[in-house]
């Protein structure tokens, strides 16, 4: 199911900033969307607007086309699994698997055997077999995520919205769900738009990211885009650890202001510009300048390494393999950099050689 | 020692002040056999008493309950101006005397009263008949059903409800399928505690009633003609039905109240983590 969002605006009563401001936003049918950014970026509040639960003050949303948003959250069809599940506590999981199903109108409801059958398959795709008569709180949390899934999906809809779903589970079962969740939504082709505040688990699950700020869209596309092609330095510290380098543009050639970063030439005008840069694209060159660099412990191939700057420390990391042998005398290359200048992207980091 | 003087004086003060007037009440219903008692309360005005006490006390506890129900329902899960003001308005017939409550339906429906004219004409009673009785009780009674709902409704939140709505629920069917059957432990102690209050409602009844022997006596207005008239035992019969009565209910909440603990704690302890996805 297609998505379609059209300068959706959501005011906050007492407050100057919008928690929507004017999002527009196109999600074709069949992709997984995660909408991430820290917290209070309007992630849930947009994700609220689309299911129908929140109003809005100006904007719409098309669903395969069809304009949704002034019809209420029961007619819109949409699969909803809430932060913490809202189960229904004195329900019996197969009830509450079949609750979409017995409350549809009797002439569209399906005949008891056929909800029952459909309440059996569903809890056969989560992996949930004979927990049916049991009640939400005999089940751990990684279950009741799933009992909250099977309700959701129990009526057949074509788009699955999903509010931090993970939030509540522990790191080792996190991992595995996102992998089931990616193969479900494949097998199932669903739509599917995803809120987390961690953008680790979006590069895994998701294909197409949105980052949200201050009820705006910061930047979407894909995360290979947001990585290499920042649109802001709030985009490059979002997506990951950074360090940042400040200098100046002259001729061609940026110029760090700090000792033992090296100088790297660039196509862009003369000026202050800032360059920022992910640890393991930083490398250091022998014998390249006057730097002192200190390992730490190795660990899968890679090795955290800090070098000594005239006033702070820089942490790099590097593959265990290619550790510069002398530990002293080194300068950092840092021409992987994207470089801003006043918070705008004054040239794409080329990266092809990494 | 000192704890065991504490525990001590607890249990006397409870002895004295609780226990002391129900153990009288039934000492003096039985002081001639309780034939005796028996047969004061099989007198027709006794009969009558207690059948009008059932009937308002039954009338008061569903009305209650429904209108309990949707004030909690209204004030917990919408936001709407004036929303704290009718939050306070729930709890007021708790905190004004009955007696003003009762003075209130008089001076609305009374013979000398605002209606009083116009129903007299068109020859309703509401002041010295059931009606009034019921309307005095139904104020009274008011607040309990929808107070021991507004804490639980507000701490089940509305994700519950909003998961309902987005499986396709009308309103009618959140409010029977989702709410209530989650709210149900505190709707019937809610309940329980409506009833332990509509049966031995005096003050506003009191002044509503006008004591007519047999019409418009509820039990605790018949007791006091009894005691007035020196029946000292069919008095305290009386008295002791009541009690007992309102004990049972008492006891019935507390017992349901244990219930729905043992439930809840069931509730807050999740079973170990053992689920994962294949």
């Amino acid at each position: 199911m297609s998505v379609r969002i059209l300068d959706l605006l959501r005011a906050a009563p007492g407050r100057a900033r919008p928690i929507l401001d004017h999002v527009s936003l196109d999600i074709p049918d069949g992709a997984f969307v995660a909408l991430i950014g820290p917290s209070g970026a309007g992630k849930t509040s947009l994700l609220r607007v689309i299911a129908g639960l929140d109003a809005h003050d100006g904007g719409q949303v098309f669903l395969d086309g069809m304009r949704m948003d002034q019809r209420p959250a029961r007619e819109r069809g949409v699969g909803f699994v809430f932060q913490n599940y809202a189960l229904f506590r004195h329900m019996t999981v197969a009830d509450n698997v079949a609750f979409g199903l017995s409350v549809l109108p009797r002439r569209q409801r399906p005949t008891r055997a056929a909800i029952a059958a459909r309440v059996e398959e569903l809890l056969a795709l989560m992996h949930l077999p004979d927990l049916g008569g049991a009640y939400p709180h005999n089940l751990s949390g990684g279950q009741r995520q799933r009992v909250a899934l099977a309700r959701a999906l129990a009526t057949g809809p074509r788009l699955l919205l999903l509010d931090e779903p993970f939030g509540a589970l522990d790191p080792m079962i996190r991992k595995s769900i996102r992998t089931w969740l990616r193969a479900l939504h494949d097998q199932l082709g669903l739509t599917t738009i995803l809120v987390t505040h961690d953008h680790e688990e979006a590069l895994d699950v998701a294909d197409h990211l949105v980052l949200m700020r201050d009820g705006r869209i910061e930047q979407e596309g894909r995360a290979s885009d947001l990585d290499r092609a920042p649109c802001s330095p709030f985009v490059m510290a979002f997506m990951g650890d950074m360090a940042r380098f400040t200098g100046t543009v002259c001729d061609g050639l940026f110029q760090p202001d700090e000792a033992g970063v090296l100088p790297f030439a660039l196509p862009a005008s003369d000026g202050a510009a800032e360059a920022l840069i992910r640890p393991h694209e930083i490398v250091p060159r022998a014998e390249a300048g006057p730097l002192a660099l200190v390992h730490g412990v190795a660990r899968g191939g890679l090795t955290p390494a800090t070098a000594r700057l005239a006033d702070r420390t820089v942490d790099l990391v590097l593959p265990t393999a290619l550790l510069p042998a002398a530990s002293s005398g080194v300068g950092l290359d840092i021409s992987a950099a994207r470089l801003f200048r006043e918070g705008v992207p004054i040239l794409l980091a080329d990266r092809s050689d990494h | 020692m000192k704890r065991a003087l504490l525990v001590l004086a607890a249990y006397l003060i409870v002895a004295v002040m609780l226990l002391l007037p129900p153990v009288l009440v039934f000492t003096e219903a039985l002081r001639h056999g309780l034939g005796a008692a028996l047969r004061s309360l099989a007198d027709p005005d006794a009969r009558a008493a207690l059948w009008l006490t059932l009937k308002m006390t039954v009338a008061a506890v569903a009305l209650n309950s429904v209108g309990g129900v949707l004030a909690a329902w209204t004030v917990t899960k919408f936001r709407f101006p004036g929303r704290g003001a009718l939050l306070v308005l729930i709890e007021l017939p708790l905190s004004v005397s009955p007696v003003v409550a009762g003075l209130v339906w008089l001076l609305l429906f009374g013979a000398q009263g605002w209606w009083g004219a116009w129903l007299d004409r068109v020859g309703y009673r509401v002041v010295f008949a059931p009606p009034g009785i019921l309307l005095a009780t139904l104020f009274v009674t008011f607040p309990y059903v929808a107070r021991t709902l507004v804490p639980l409704l507000q701490h089940q939140g509305r994700d519950a409800e909003e998961a309902a709505a987005l499986l396709g629920a009308s309103l009618w069917q959140i409010l029977s399928r989702v709410t209530l059957p989650g709210a149900r432990w505190a709707l019937l102690s809610g309940v329980l505690l409506t009833t332990a209050r509509a049966l031995g409602e005096f003050g506003a009844v009191s002044v509503v009633s006008g004591h007519i022997p047999g019409l418009t006596e509820t039990m605790p207005l018949h007791i006091e003609t009894l005691y007035n008239g020196y029946q000292s035992v069919a008095a305290f019969s009386m008295a002791a039905l009541l009690a007992l009565m309102a004990m049972a209910t008492v006891a019935l909440r507390g017992l349901l109240e244990r219930t729905a603990d043992t439930a809840s704690r069931a509730a807050r302890t999740p079973s170990s983590p053992t689920g994962h996805a294949a």
